[in-house]
């Protein structure tokens, strides 16, 4: 193992993602989280490993990106998702002039798709609403939001990475103009705490901008969030999505004995203030409805928001316009040494996202040191707690 | 949102480690009807006191990770609701978990018992009715439904006194593997529970089955387990050399102890029928020591036997016998359905069974009582 000591800056799916990588390339690794490892974003989004079907007409950027992770994700994570497949269900004319678009974008971005006729997605899918046109079956899947990334802290920890919940960072430590460590408080202990390190990676997705001000710059990350709304009952095996362009309450993921209706999209200044509009929760029992006729009269498990850290414009009105994709910001080139941001990017390239992140660490540090993520095997999340 | 607003009391156990003992912070938050606890917390955080430490993630029941004691009940914090609470509403750390801070426990030991059952996280989908699935997918996968939150075990009478009791989660899964061994061998299972700390140690509370947020039924489970290993094929599946695993002592857990036997608030009726057991049981044995102090009278000679007689005839000394004979009929027949549910018999109905016993206990009381009194007066 190297001398360099790189703090990272969240405990979610990205940083997560971040601390395996640049463990086993022979970097010590520090994560810091304010509060408990995946509490933030990570752990609150609908569960879908995505087939990147969904963004290949209007982000095949995105698209590419996903299912290139799916398969790599699968490889690597063997047992942390549900082989379930997804469907996109056409409902109306619309819907079916979106179609052509549709399996031209799969093709273009690498996405195995098939078609199915009214009959056989109802075969498949009792529940879906008798009305549909036709279905087309994708390699989505249900991960566990939790347990994906905490398989990745195992797997890092395991190497020798150190994890610190309830560590908030409140300080960076400078040296001249580069970024030689963090300062905070360890809520745990109720007393604070100060790490040195060679270079500091910001992975605190919505919280990005916040601490990016730490060391006097700036990123363009857009808080978005979304409301989801967890219904009793596992009305389909498969994910269900809508097949038009990306809109509110436009896809179904069953989980466990659940069903989580998603989402919906606006923007707001602070992630820590996260409303749940009563008319959010209507439109996803709506939206759903339209998939899955049953899922209107469900009993509710629960209603909850989360902020996608979307990279962006603050102009941004809705969050939709923008790309899910993932940018990397090495922040010497404002005059700040030591000091790297990723932010966007999704639950599923978490590990791409890492890989490009830590490309350019391991560059800054001066080591030699190519990404071995695609291959090594996870360890399973209950080694996280061992 | 348009929805009216109140303010709701919250204590919360506070304690960081060093503090020389834990205290209760009360705060007010501003709650909706569809206030969670995990929002109202989050809430204190974020406004009112940054050091308050708590665990959650997926905000949906689906994670596990916001188990903690509301009002003397293991929840989970993100679904529940402050509008269905008693206020000032209390909160508190799971119980039989290390304490890390405040309302953080470690759950190092629940998953290192947890992964010893092996149990995998996913299994084959169950069909939906009417479903055939086209080919290509007939290997649909789902999650178990246990979300290792804990709960279960921080509710258990048992865990609350033996440290090293494999504990409802853990035997739960293991009931899965033997069910479903997806790869396992149901062998090494069932003697990894037939031990002392094992599935014979459940005292059939079923608390467990109460609390757990995603209906697993360890407590059902637990029994079943029993079922099988006293059919037999259990123990002659148990393979050479295979004993039962030595489980490391844990480290030092908040355990209620034997407080926790006599101590049913706020529990359901398994838990009051394991209390109350307890209770008869030991009042049975008080009354042995009675009875025999009562026949060494007729030692001292006749004069101190009538005296007696006299005193068995009074209001007093009837309502204590009629107390004794419910003790008697409550720890026979309550005995009874923990010798059926505890070998696997009716254990998905424990609480039928034990209502319908109930009612033979108040027959049977009524006639023995009458009887009882109508000896005492002629």
């Amino acid at each position: 193992m190297s001398a360099y000591h790189v703090v990272i800056i969240g405990g979610g799916a990205t940083g997560a993602a971040l601390a395996h990588d640049l463990t086993l390339r022979g970097v010590r690794v520090t994560v810091v989280e304010r509060g408990e490892v995946t509490s933030g974003t990570t752990g609150r989004h609908h569960g879908l490993l995505h087939s990147g079907a969904r963004y290949a007409v209007k982000d095949p950027e995105s698209a590419r990106e996903c299912i290139q992770e799916n398969t790599i994700l699968r490889r690597i994570a063997p047992g942390s998702f549900e082989l379930n497949d997804g469907l996109f269900v056409a409902l109306t004319d619309e819907d079916l002039a979106y179609y052509d678009d549709f399996m031209e974008g799969c093709a273009a971005t690498g996405i195995p798709t098939r078609t199915l006729s009214r009959e056989e997605a109802l075969r498949l899918e009792p529940n879906l609403n008798p009305d549909l046109k036709l279905a087309v079956q994708v390699p989505d899947g249900t991960m566990d939001a939790m347990r994906l990334p905490l398989r990745f802290l195992a797997t890092a920890k395991h190497n020798g990475a150190r994890v610190l919940p309830y560590h908030q960072v409140t300080e960076l430590v400078f040296q001249g103009r580069a970024v030689a460590g963090v300062r905070g408080r360890d809520h745990a202990r109720n007393r604070d705490f100060t790490l040195t390190a060679d270079l500091v990676v910001n992975a605190a997705g919505p919280w990005a901008e916040h601490i990016a001000r730490l060391a006097g710059v700036d990123v363009p990350v857009v808080p978005s969030p979304g409301v989801l709304v967890a219904v009793y009952g596992r009305w389909t095996h498969m994910v269900i999505n809508r097949l038009h362009r990306a809109g509110d309450g436009d896809i179904v993921v069953p989980q466990r004995t659940l069903s989580v209706i998603g989402t919906s999209s606006w923007v707001v200044d602070d992630p820590d203030h996260l409303d749940v509009p009563e008319e959010h929760i209507r439109l996803m029992y709506e939206k759903g409805a339209e998939m899955i006729p049953a899922l209107a009269q469900a009993p509710m498990r629960a209603a909850w928001a989360a902020a996608r850290p979307l990279v962006g414009s603050r102009q941004a009105e809705s969050g939709r316009e923008l790309s899910r994709t993932f940018k990397v910001f090495d922040h010497a080139d404002e005059g700040v040494e030591g000091f790297v941001t990723i932010v966007g990017g999704k639950a599923t390239t978490a590990r791409a996202m890492a890989e490009v992140t830590a490309d350019l660490v391991v560059r800054k540090l001066g080591l030699d040191a190519p990404c071995r993520t695609r291959e090594v095997v996870l360890l399973p999340h209950t080694a996280y707690y061992a | 949102m348009s929805q009216t607003t109140r303010t709701v009391q919250l204590r919360v156990y506070r304690y960081k480690p060093g503090d020389p003992a834990p205290r209760y912070d009360t705060f007010a938050v501003t709650a909706t009807p569809r206030t969670t606890v995990l929002e109202a917390l989050q809430a204190i955080r974020r406004d009112q006191d940054p050091s308050l430490t708590l665990r959650h993630s997926c905000h949906h029941a689906s994670c596990g990770t916001c188990g903690m004691v509301v009002n003397g009940r293991e929840v989970l914090a993100c679904v529940t609701l402050l509008a269905d609470l008693d206020a000032p509403v209390t909160v508190e750390p799971l119980q039989n978990a290390p304490l890390i801070s405040d309302l953080v426990v470690d759950m190092g030991p629940f998953y290192a018992t947890f992964a010893q059952a092996g149990m995998p996280l996913v299994r084959t989908s169950e069909n939906q009715a009417g479903s055939r699935p086209a080919p290509g997918v007939e290997a649909l996968t789902r999650f178990e439904s246990c979300l290792e939150c804990g709960l279960c075990v921080s509710a258990c009478p048992v865990a609350a006194t033996d440290p090293l009791y494999l504990g409802p989660a853990a035997l739960a899964a293991a009931w899965r593997v033997v069910q479903e061994p997806r790869g396992a061998d149901p062998a090494q299972v069932l003697a990894w529970v037939d031990q002392e700390h094992g599935c014979w140690r459940c005292h059939l509370a079923f608390e467990c089955s109460t609390v757990c947020p995603n209906e697993v039924q360890p407590g059902q489970s637990i029994a079943a387990l029993r079922g099988r290993l006293v059919q037999g094929d259990g123990l002659r599946e148990r393979p050479a050399g295979a004993a039962a695993t030595p489980v490391p002592p844990p480290p030092a857990a908040q355990r209620r102890g034997l407080a926790a036997w006599f101590d049913p608030r706020g529990r359901d009726v398994g838990y009051w029928a394991f209390v109350l057991h307890r209770l008869t049981g030991l009042a049975l044995v008080l009354y042995l020591a009675l009875h025999l102090w009562v026949l060494s009278l007729l030692a001292r000679g006749s004069q101190a036997w009538d005296d007696f007689i006299a005193l068995a005839r009074s209001p007093l000394f009837l309502a204590l016998d009629v107390l004794l004979l419910f003790g008697v009929l409550f720890h026979g027949l309550n005995g009874l359905r923990v010798a059926l549910v505890g070998l696997g018999v009716a254990a998905a109905r424990h609480k039928t069974l034990f209502w319908m016993l109930m009612a033979v206990l108040v027959v049977a009381l009524l006639i023995g009582g009458w009887g009882l009194v109508a000896a005492a007066h002629p």
